[in-house]
């Protein structure tokens, strides 16, 4: 009896043991402790952006990928080009998967899109996800995939900053990684994710994924809540103070002796 | 201390006081030419980092109090003509209507953009040419003696629009035309307006001033007349349809258009009929020579979210 029971235990002793090292792929368990502060984002009326500290303990010598992601949501766009010598709106064409907003920062100043392992992160990964339809253009969705990257770019919502990860201290526990990133204004509310890759000779050693929430809060929050779930009511309020302040205008003014 | 402010709508953050110059010197301009300004501020708004729905809807919200600002002032002068304006505006209602149905086939057919490019340069040409040309030499002329011989032999259209049926006196215009006459001119607008995307103000006032022969500060009250009302039906359909009226956008763009637009009603009061066209001939050509380059010139971005002008 006593055989079989220590048999058992042994069986589910490795069991456990294998379903950890699935969970994590390497020994080297790192980043545990991977911090976000702030850990939520509240739009308020002087909302401008926010600083983001993004905090980890990861194996030294290490390559570190910190991803920021949005949720993914159709977006309608216009394509330009040239009809008759002019620049002009010539078609429209849907994005598909594409995040709402995309950030990548690494410890590494070069380019690592350069090495094998690149294609799985950034601008490259992304290539493989998002898709077009519409009046796509005859140079391909090649093409229209950079200019998509341009105009997310031009808005600040993506965005690749190597070298943008510090490493803080060493030690026996791990080298302590910081990045910083500035989100910017036009944030839309919702979750985002946080995934930090730790790559070590080539291979990837560890993923760990967290999350923040950003949310309109005040005044912001009670408009937006007022536009989208009572119309009307947004839209006949909004004409009925710019018809009073107009009227008062004109009677400050007028008081004061138009002629 | 930190001056931007967080617009909901637009999602984006923006300085209060960039926001209040731009409606100021719109709101300015509004009051003396009797434009809402649509075609200026809607632009100016995008370069500002606002989306192109929001910054189009928005714009409307706001020109609804530079419109009642201006028109207020308007009429305590005695420069609105009621009756006019109403028939313009029954027009104009129809001919919206038609434009964007017009809009809509020529979506279908691919080439929207191309029309409504096409049609924005000519008539900003067009109008702001004819515009300049003609106060250029009534300015030159100077001589009212000159004006005299001009009205006692009408041209063949004043003879054609005296001929027209219905005819009604116009006290504040000072003119007798047939009732047909403002609501085709204004269907006519209507359209255009409904294809450009902009409230018609830049086409109504020279309509008026010439198809209409009403005097210059009658017209600039009477089309700021018109124009309140279309700019309230767009804000709250498209507050309905769209979600894309920013109301902290437009407060802060109306504080500053309304005081803009009184000044502009003064100093409207002060120039010469000739000299506010000319001014108002400039401004359209400027639009148009930008326009133009918009056109030319290959953009830095490729893509555009969809909405706006």
């Amino acid at each position: 009896m006593n055989k079989v029971s220590g048999v058992r235990v042994g069986l589910v002793f490795i069991l456990a043991c294998l379903l950890t090292n699935l969970a994590a792929p390497s020994a080297f368990a790192a980043s545990r402790d991977l911090r976000l502060t702030p850990s939520e984002i509240h739009i308020r009326e002087t909302f401008q952006g926010a600083p983001m500290s993004i905090t980890a303990t990861v194996p030294p010598q290490s390559l570190c990928i910190i991803e920021i992601k949005g949720e993914s949501y159709k977006q309608e766009l216009l394509r330009k080009g040239r009809r008759g010598g002019l620049w002009m709106n010539v078609g429209e064409v849907e994005v598909h998967a594409a995040p709402s907003m995309y950030l990548m920062l690494t410890n590494e100043s070069g380019d690592i899109l350069k090495k094998d392992l690149g294609a799985n992160f950034g601008y490259a990964a992304l290539k493989k996800i998002v898709r077009f339809s519409g009046k796509l253009p005859k140079a391909g969705a090649d093409v229209l995939f950079e200019q998509f990257l341009q105009l997310k770019e031009s808005e600040g919502l993506y965005g690749i900053f190597p070298g943008a990860i510090k490493v803080n201290e060493t030690n026996t526990e791990g080298a302590k990684i910081e990045g910083n990133i500035n989100l910017p204004s036009n944030i839309a509310p919702g979750t985002y994710q946080v995934v930090l890759s730790v790559v070590k000779d080539e291979k990837l050693l560890e993923q760990e994924i967290t999350e923040f929430t950003v949310e309109m809060k005040g005044l912001p929050k009670l408009l937006s809540s007022l536009a989208f779930e009572h119309a009307l009511l947004y839209g006949l309020l909004a004409v009925i103070i710019a018809i009073v302040t107009g009227f008062l205008m004109g009677f400050v003014f007028g008081g004061k002796g138009a002629h | 201390m930190s001056w931007s402010i967080y617009l909901p709508i637009a999602g984006a953050s923006v300085n209060i006081f960039l926001l209040l110059g731009l409606g100021g010197a719109v709101g300015f301009l509004s009051g003396l030419f009797g434009v809402g300004g649509g075609f200026l501020m809607t632009p100016l708004l995008i370069m500002a980092g606002i989306p192109p729905l929001v910054a189009a809807a928005s714009d409307s919200n706001q020109i609804v109090a530079a419109s009642t600002s201006a028109t207020y002032a308007h009429y305590r002068m005695g420069n609105v003509d009621f009756k006019m304006g109403a028939l313009l505006l029954i027009g104009g209602v129809l001919g919206g209507g038609l434009g964007v149905q017009l809009i809509k086939v020529l979506r279908s057919m691919g080439n929207a953009d191309f029309v409504i490019k096409i049609t924005y340069v000519v008539m900003l040409g067009v109008v702001g040419s004819y515009m300049f040309m003609e106060s250029l030499q009534s300015l030159r002329k100077a001589s009212m003696a000159a004006r005299k011989v001009e009205t006692s032999k009408p041209s063949l259209y004043v003879r054609t629009v005296q001929s027209l049926p219905f005819q009604m006196k116009f006290p504040k215009s000072g003119v007798t035309l047939s009732i047909f006459l403002p609501i085709i001119l204004g269907i006519f607008v209507g359209i255009l307006a409904a294809i450009m995307g902009v409230g018609g103000g830049f086409i109504m006032v020279p309509v008026m001033v010439y198809m209409l022969r009403m005097p210059m500060h009658v017209v600039v009250g009477t089309s700021l007349f018109q124009i309140l009302f279309t700019c309230v039906n767009v804000t709250v359909l498209q507050a309905v349809e769209n979600h894309t009226v920013d109301m902290i956008l437009a407060i802060i763009l109306l504080l500053g258009s309304t005081v803009g637009a009184q000044f502009g009603a003064r100093l409207s009061r002060r120039l010469k009929g000739d000299q506010l066209k000319i001014i108002l001939a400039s401004v359209v050509l400027l639009v148009m020579v930008q326009m133009l380059v918009g056109l030319i010139l290959a953009p830095s971005v490729m893509l555009a979210y969809k909405g706006g002008h």
